[in-house]
């Protein structure tokens, strides 16, 4: 937890800065990002070509060719970033962190009761400093559909496969193909979870953003360098305490002179 | 027999053949013995005129260079009927190199190449098959064309010295005529509807719901009805006939992908997700539009 002000004038609100989660964890969700971007981009083409990117005599282009590789790159690097992700959730926000994101019973009841406040706008709400049960379910259904795409995704790519390589998946990829009604039903769920993916996107771009307008805290500044901007007399609003000691200690002007210049000497965890 | 002799200094190619081809082995040393002894020469001397004889109807010599290929010419090449492959190899022309067939390899097919070039040299025909790259790699010692190298021999080097020495240079393919061949598929040209430029140019059926791309069926290589065509060919899309249940799983036949059947409504895939993130984002807007509203009433601070 470091400081963003250090002196306070009569009246002034005091902004700590709070991790949320490791660089690297920021890091993975902006390639995730732009590997999900790629693939809608470019399997949208592959599902319905335009012969804009293709002209000139066959030779000259190349555009479905490359289309599909680019689309086959990002959608490996998707699957290597969760995997990545997977690893750093045991450390990435200074705690274990896939603990908000499992629907166990209190996160589903303090989902419920945040998408109580969120849709009447009245009543009373919790803070959290790492994401917050609502926010969990839905990272968690991205995931869900995330693990669809790649695992459609998969199948599709199979039949091209090099077989040296993917040998071992074509059994049980052939008979997942056909309990998924075939390879054009396979294709058709590979579209609609991608579309189902969008809508989550928006909602879920639309919650950081009301969060940033509407919260004290400066959340979606979180996914950019690791923490978020929150009122220093807020601080005991923390509903989930991994890492917050329990006597929160509230500093002194001193203290957070102090604690600015440690900060700025040695910015980190 | 006499009319053979008589007129064989004045013989075409094509007569010539036909002489070799009329007769078998034994016909033909039995009329190069009647040779040898009008002559008035020995029987030792049979095998020599036989010889003599057999080089004034050489066939042509075939030498049949691979550069950025796939073979597919030579498939074709060897897959021929009228006259069959093995007249066309043996009897007709004379291949003397041709990577893929020849029996011989490494340095015996080097010196095959060699032996073909000096012995026929200004009268052998050069087959090219594939491109010829000509890009130089990056790094020291690179040198153009590098991409492609044969015997230590680069598809330049190998091109300049075969065919310099031919009689006729003949480029079979779309390959070494335009320089490489990428399917309309993956240039991404693809007819938009039955009669328009694009199928009349044959480009790819992909968006009329050809299944081509995901089935295994040799029928573009061995055709139908004693080799005549294939769907395709047709300037029909596949349906996948040869896969299994194709009229289930490869259906619907003109379209990339099967409806979405949903209670008393049948739609697309793309309808459903464009309602989806439409709904999402109009959702979005009115929860903003609510929470501005309404920013006054509540306490952003509460504390459950």
């Amino acid at each position: 937890m470091g400081v963003a002000s250090a002196s306070a004038q009569p009246g002034e609100t005091i902004y700590l800065l709070v991790r949320t989660r490791s660089i690297f964890a920021c890091l993975l969700h902006w390639i995730l990002f732009t590997a999900i971007m790629i693939l809608v981009v470019t399997g949208l083409y592959i599902g319905d070509p335009e012969y804009y990117f293709g002209r000139g005599e066959a030779w000259q282009a190349f555009a479905m060719a490359n289309m599909r590789t680019i689309h086959q790159i990002a959608g490996f690097t998707v699957i290597a970033v969760l995997a990545m992700r997977f690893y750093l959730s045991f450390t990435a926000g200074c705690h274990f962190d896939l603990k908000q994101i499992i629907p166990t019973w209190s996160n589903i009841s303090g989902a419920v009761k945040l998408a109580k406040f969120f849709i009447t706008l009245r009543g009373p709400h919790a803070h959290y400093r790492f994401i917050n049960p609502l926010g969990g379910i839905g990272v968690f259904v991205m995931i869900v559909l995330m693990a669809a795409q790649v695992v459609t995704g998969v199948l599709l790519y199979l039949p091209g496969a090099d077989p040296g390589v993917w040998g071992w998946a074509m059994g049980l990829g052939s008979w997942l193909e056909r309990a998924l009604g075939g390879p054009q039903e396979t294709r058709v769920i590979h579209h609609l979870v991608m579309y189902l993916l969008m809508a989550t996107v928006v909602i879920h771009v639309y919650m950081q953003i009301w969060k940033g307008c509407f919260f004290p805290e400066a959340d979606i500044a979180s996914i950019i360098a690791g923490y978020k901007v929150f009122p220093r007399d807020m601080l005991g609003h923390f509903a989930d305490r991994y890492g917050v000691p329990e006597e929160e200690h509230v500093p002194t002007p001193d203290e957070l002179d102090r604690a600015s210049t440690a900060m700025q000497e040695a910015p980190g965890r | 027999m006499c009319d053979m002799i008589h007129g064989s200094g004045g013989m075409s190619v094509a007569d010539k053949e036909e002489l070799y081809n009329s007769l078998d082995r034994r016909e033909f040393m039995g009329f190069c013995a009647k040779i040898t002894a009008a002559l008035g020469l020995g029987a030792a001397f049979i095998p020599k005129v036989a010889d003599a004889v057999e080089k004034g109807i050489r066939k042509p010599s075939v030498i049949w260079l691979h550069f950025a290929e796939c073979t597919g010419d030579s498939e074709a090449f060897i897959r021929s009927s009228y006259p069959s492959t093995e007249e066309l190899v043996l009897n007709l022309l004379s291949v003397d190199y041709h990577e893929t067939i020849m029996a011989a390899s490494g340095d015996q097919a080097e010196a095959a190449l060699q032996q073909a070039m000096k012995e026929n040299k200004g009268k052998y025909l050069a087959v090219c098959e594939g491109a010829i790259p000509t890009a130089t790699p990056p790094g020291p010692g690179g040198k153009p064309g590098a991409y492609l190298t044969i015997a230590g021999k680069t598809g330049i080097e190998l091109a300049r010295e075969v065919c310099g020495g031919a009689a006729a240079v003949m480029c079979v393919g779309t390959c070494s005529s335009f320089g490489g061949v990428q399917a309309h598929f993956d240039a991404g040209q693809f007819v938009e509807k039955f009669g328009d430029q694009g199928a009349q140019d044959k480009w790819c059926l992909y968006k009329m719901g050809c299944k081509g791309p995901q089935t295994y069926h040799n029928c573009s290589s061995v055709e139908y009805n004693d080799g005549t065509s294939w769907p395709i060919k047709g300037g029909h899309g596949c349906i996948g006939c040869s896969e299994p249940a194709f009229w289930d799983q490869m259906s619907p036949f003109y379209e990339r992908l099967p409806n979405i059947t949903l209670p008393g409504v049948e739609t697309t895939a793309d309808k459903v997700g464009f309602t989806l993130v439409g709904a999402a984002a109009a959702g979005a807007a009115v929860h903003a539009a609510y929470s501005f509203a309404n920013r006054k009433k509540f306490d952003p601070t509460t504390r459950d």
